[in-house]
């Protein structure tokens, strides 16, 4: 790619994304009233623990396998996931932000509780 | 400009409402600068991708994962359209994001509209999608004007660490050595964003299913994982609802149904 042809896809790249966030943004109350209907508007209340979760989990659950391994199933991935510093650091988190509510002690407590299972060679 | 100036309906910017969006907005911000510092050392090393245009894509995209793939992509010799499309794919989840969002600022002004709207990565959704809920002060009568405060307030330490982390990442270089992990801090903050998003059954399932949808996608070309994982969950999660809901109508009348 050239130079040019570099800022180009940046540029574009950023236009799309714009678009994409803008969307909703500038329809009219008539417009998002046929768009989004109250049954839609209901489900969209879920989309940040679906979006959340589906960021998150691959990151925290058998870290290390990939789904194209021949050994990919239910039961290595559990088998991988239990003893996995990141999934035991994560569990941690979890409860504390559940008991809590405080988003710093959560990431406080699930990093430190990461880097001590790594430091015991989990 | 049909409305007048001191209409009481035109909504102000308030200093407590950017005060408390910036405040909840610092634990996030903090993950985030490793993560911008990693992408700048990806763009310093690229022979392809100048300093300068890849450091500009900071804000020109302004979504860490999009970010990362198109310098990824484009570093390895793709096209300008295949990056267009992978970033289509990566951010189409904020399609969802602007339709869950946009209610709360119907009657914004339009230059809100475009800040708003450049704004909407996944922390300001976070912050900002259930602000009534606990944040929002009640005595306030410009809400609107409050939620745009706190919008902008979470909003822009956001931008400013992720640009200053790229900045760091492509003048300091490699100053994190890659086996402390700290990118571990970033699904950590989105599964806490998550917990803090539960608050029914159905919204458990939706969790539940866009992790796992996720995890076995994990592979999936340009994120295919993460937006069929989240488009499935809202939808078992609406699925859900809706036989709960014919189940209180199949019972005699308790109590009234709960939010």
């Amino acid at each position: 790619m050239s130079g040019a042809a570099v800022w180009l896809a940046f540029a574009l790249a950023g236009l799309v994304t714009f678009a994409q966030r803008s969307l909703f943004f500038w329809l009219s109350e008539s417009a998002s009233d046929r768009l989004l209907p109250p049954p839609v508007q209901r489900a969209l209340r879920y989309v940040a623990p679906a979006a959340f979760a589906a960021i998150s989990a691959p990151r925290v659950i058998a870290a290390g396998s990939s789904s194209s391994d021949t050994s990919f199933n239910l039961l290595s991935i559990l088998a991988e996931t239990v003893v996995d510093a990141r999934f035991v650091a994560a569990l941690v988190a979890s409860l504390v932000m559940w008991r809590t509510g405080k988003l710093p002690v959560m990431l406080v407590v699930g990093m430190v509780v990461f880097w001590v299972l790594r430091a015991l060679g989990m | 400009m049909v409305e007048s100036i001191d209409s009481p309906l035109k909504p102000n910017l308030q200093w407590a409402g950017v005060a408390a969006g910036a405040k909840a907005a610092i634990p996030l911000a903090v993950p985030a600068l490793p993560i911008g510092i990693l992408i700048g050392v990806a763009i310093g090393e690229s022979v392809v991708i100048d300093n300068l245009a890849g450091w500009t894509s900071s804000f020109m995209i302004f979504a860490g994962a999009a970010q990362f793939a198109a310098v990824e992509l484009i570093d390895g010799g793709a096209g300008v359209w295949a990056v267009v499309a992978a970033v289509f794919m990566i951010n189409a989840r904020h399609l969802m994001y602007g339709a869950a969002i946009c209610g709360r600022f119907s009657d914004a002004p339009v230059w809100f509209k475009f800040v708003g709207s450049y704004f909407l990565i996944d922390q300001v959704f976070a912050l900002n999608v259930n602000l009534d809920l606990d944040i929002e002060p009640v005595d306030t009568d410009d809400r609107l004007g409050y939620r745009m405060s706190h919008y902008i307030g979470t909003g822009a330490p956001m931008l400013g660490v992720w640009v200053v982390g790229v900045v760091l990442g492509l003048v300091v270089g490699d100053v994190i050595p890659a086996e402390w992990e700290v990118d571990f801090a970033i699904p950590l903050m989105f599964l806490g964003l998550m917990v803090m998003s539960l608050f029914n059954v159905s919204s458990v399932v939706a969790a539940v299913l866009g992790g796992t949808v996720a995890v076995i996608g994990r592979d999936w070309p340009n994120g295919m994982g993460l937006l069929i994982g989240a488009v499935a969950g809202v939808a078992a999660a609406a699925l859900v609802d809706q036989l709960l809901d014919s189940q209180l109508e199949n019972r005699p009348k308790a109590d009234g149904a709960s939010a």
